[in-house]
């Protein structure tokens, strides 16, 4: 039993682990908290949701498709929303992000209906067993595909030029701008790689999660959490985090009414908050 | 700072009278309900506006507030009025609790972290049997009375208490923009470093801020539980009111004492009259409508309509550091 929770745990976790990763490519190097992070991952799961249903193509063509649409949506974004309030306080960065999401709630309310929808032509069905535990394919390919986006995230961030200067930018951003980093175009690319990570996300999200228009707020709160959990700055903390906070909704929900899963991850949040708020990695 | 003193006796003198002109009751809903909002916004202010801290959370104070009472009558047959007490210690006691967890940190962490509050009580209420859970707490109908804190046919009190209310917040407010305090929380607002570096005790003034904002919202929220007597987690617990707070708030006109008032008046009735007249197709239309304003006036004129208002006066404005 404890194997199955801590499979489903890291399995979910990983999927938290990539969306918190999407979070912190933008708080890193814009230094914006980004509130319509959650509302993105529901978008993209909804545009998951249409090419499955309206164009009926499987998970291998929704996933460039998705791309495209997440990408332009982050251009568009970074250009009208964000740029505008990048060395604004914080105060109108979290209004005007929030804003967005609250559009974006708004706008799939009225197109697509408050109904919870799934896709009904799933490319992933059925179970895996292996050994004596029993994890829904659809969910399996979830963390797979949570792990591989981060390890892709990861080399880049590490070993190529322009990963570096994103790091560079996070760490110091005069420094950055001032041995030659282009910051407008770093910025740009950052956000488009946040909506690379919520895209993945939320096309793997969309084979076994509901979608409904406010699916986006609490998926915010936990990549929060898992970013705290890991340490502000710190990509491989918030992936940690992730795993972290899968694992503890899983083992939680096990032990104790399944309704108090996020309580339990907001308790620990807070006491992490008095305690270590560096998390386990942080700056 | 509307052009005189005159204005805000005339505005006070226009709320006193509308209700008396506006008879329907779903009008004098929409008015209680900007009144009620306006103090929350109030309360928000002082920590969000003049102390500069984004607390997200606030609504976990409203819904404290509200469930104090109601729990406190159903359970154990206490007036309201004690109820409206418990829930100002109860919320006192909580913002105390995570100021301290949050306030030793960056900025940052105190948002999350109210955010976080926020949705703890509200999943927290949902699955606690004794407090009734999602079925909520109905308020059993008592004779209309101030000492029942229930009124009911015309339901005018109601609305007289809140701008009665608002009045005191309002007071507070100004007595606190001019105030020593005041200063104090625009310095630690604008560097907390500079207000550490002369002497301000940063962690003890945001605290003081934060406790009673969560004070003031506490007790709109008991209002609210005597005004709709019923009450459930997703209608006192939502983040949506949190943020409506902020909203309120920075689209009149952050830091100022009028600002939520003005934000309130435009933003509530707005809302209501557009869920009325778009209908219950549920098509969202009044959050796009408030997205909207939302990104337009942080993009556009963070100071809030407040400023708008000015320069359509034609006052030249001093120029101030920052008042967002």
């Amino acid at each position: 039993m404890l194997a199955q929770l801590l499979a489903n745990g890291i399995l979910m976790g990983s999927v938290f682990a990539l969306i918190a990763s999407g979070l912190a490519f933008i708080y890193g190097p814009l230094n914006l908290v980004n509130f319509a992070h959650g509302d993105l991952v529901m978008t993209s799961m909804y545009v998951a949701f249409l090419c499955a249903d309206r164009l009926h193509v499987r998970i291998w063509l929704a996933l460039p498709i998705t791309f495209v649409i997440m990408g332009i949506i982050g251009l568009l974004d970074y250009r009208f929303l964000v740029r505008p309030v990048l060395h604004a306080p914080r105060l109108a960065q979290a209004l005007t992000t929030h804003g967005f999401g609250v559009g974006l709630q708004a706008l799939a309310l009225f197109f697509m209906g408050p109904d919870f929808r799934t896709i009904s032509n799933v490319t992933f069905s059925g179970t895996l067993s292996v050994a004596s535990l029993n994890v829904g394919v659809a969910r399996f390919m979830a963390g797979v595909a949570g792990v591989v986006a981060f390890a892709l995230l990861y080399v880049f961030l590490q070993y190529s030029k322009t990963g570096k200067a994103v790091q560079a930018i996070a760490m110091n951003r005069e420094a950055a701008a001032l041995i030659g980093i282009d910051l407008e175009r770093m910025y740009a690319l950052s956000l488009v790689i946040s909506m690379l990570c919520v895209g993945v996300a939320g096309v793997f999200l969309s084979q076994f999660y509901y979608i409904f228009p406010v699916v986006g707020p609490p998926l915010l709160s936990m990549a929060w959490v898992a970013m705290v959990i890991g340490g502000f700055g710190s990509m491989p903390g918030a992936f940690i985090g992730g795993i972290i906070v899968g694992l503890t909704q899983a083992i939680s929900g096990y032990v104790m009414n399944p309704a108090l899963k996020d309580a339990i991850m907001y308790i620990i949040f807070v006491g992490l908050m008095a305690f270590k708020p560096r998390g386990l990695f942080g700056w | 700072m509307l052009r005189s003193r005159g204005g805000y006796w005339l505005l006070l003198l226009v709320a006193l009278v509308l209700p008396l002109v506006l008879t329907p009751s779903f009008f004098r809903h929409i008015m209680t309900m900007t009144l009620m909002y306006a103090c929350m916004a109030q309360a928000w202010n002082i920590v969000g506006g003049y102390a500069g801290q984004i607390a997200l959370g606030n609504v976990v104070f409203f819904g404290l507030g509200a469930y104090s009472a109601a729990l406190g009558f159903v359970k154990f047959g206490l007036s309201p009025w004690l109820g409206l007490l418990i829930g100002i210690v109860v919320s006192a006691t909580v913002a105390a609790v995570i100021g301290w967890a949050s306030f030793k940190t960056s900025g940052i962490y105190f948002a999350i972290a109210t955010l976080g509050i926020g949705e703890l009580a509200r999943t927290l209420f949902v699955s606690w049997r004794w407090a009734e859970g999602s079925v909520g707490i109905e308020m059993p109908i008592l004779p209309s009375s101030l000492l029942n804190f229930q009124f009911h046919g015309a339901r005018l009190p109601y609305y007289y208490m809140i701008l009665g209310l608002l009045v005191l917040y309002f007071w507070i407010v100004t007595r606190i923009g001019n105030s020593r305090f005041g200063y104090y929380l625009r310095t630690i607002s604008v560097s907390e470093i500079a207000a550490e570096a002369v002497g301000i005790d940063v962690l003890h003034y945001k605290m003081v801020a934060f406790v009673l904002a969560a004070v003031m919202t506490s007790v709109c929220g008991t209002f609210y539980n005597q005004y709709l007597l019923y009450i459930d987690p997703w209608s006192v617990f939502p983040s949506t009111i949190s943020m409506m707070m902020l909203f309120i708030t920075v689209f009149g006109g952050v830091g100022t004492a009028i600002g939520p008032v003005i934000g309130a008046a435009i933003l509530i009735p707005l809302g209501e009259l557009t869920r009325g007249a778009l209908g219950g197709q549920g098509k969202g239309i009044d959050y796009l409508i408030n997205s909207v304003l939302m990104v337009a006036i942080t993009i556009l004129e963070p100071r809030g309509v407040l400023q708008l208002l000015r320069w359509l006066s034609g006052r030249k404005e001093r120029k101030h550091d920052q008042s967002a």
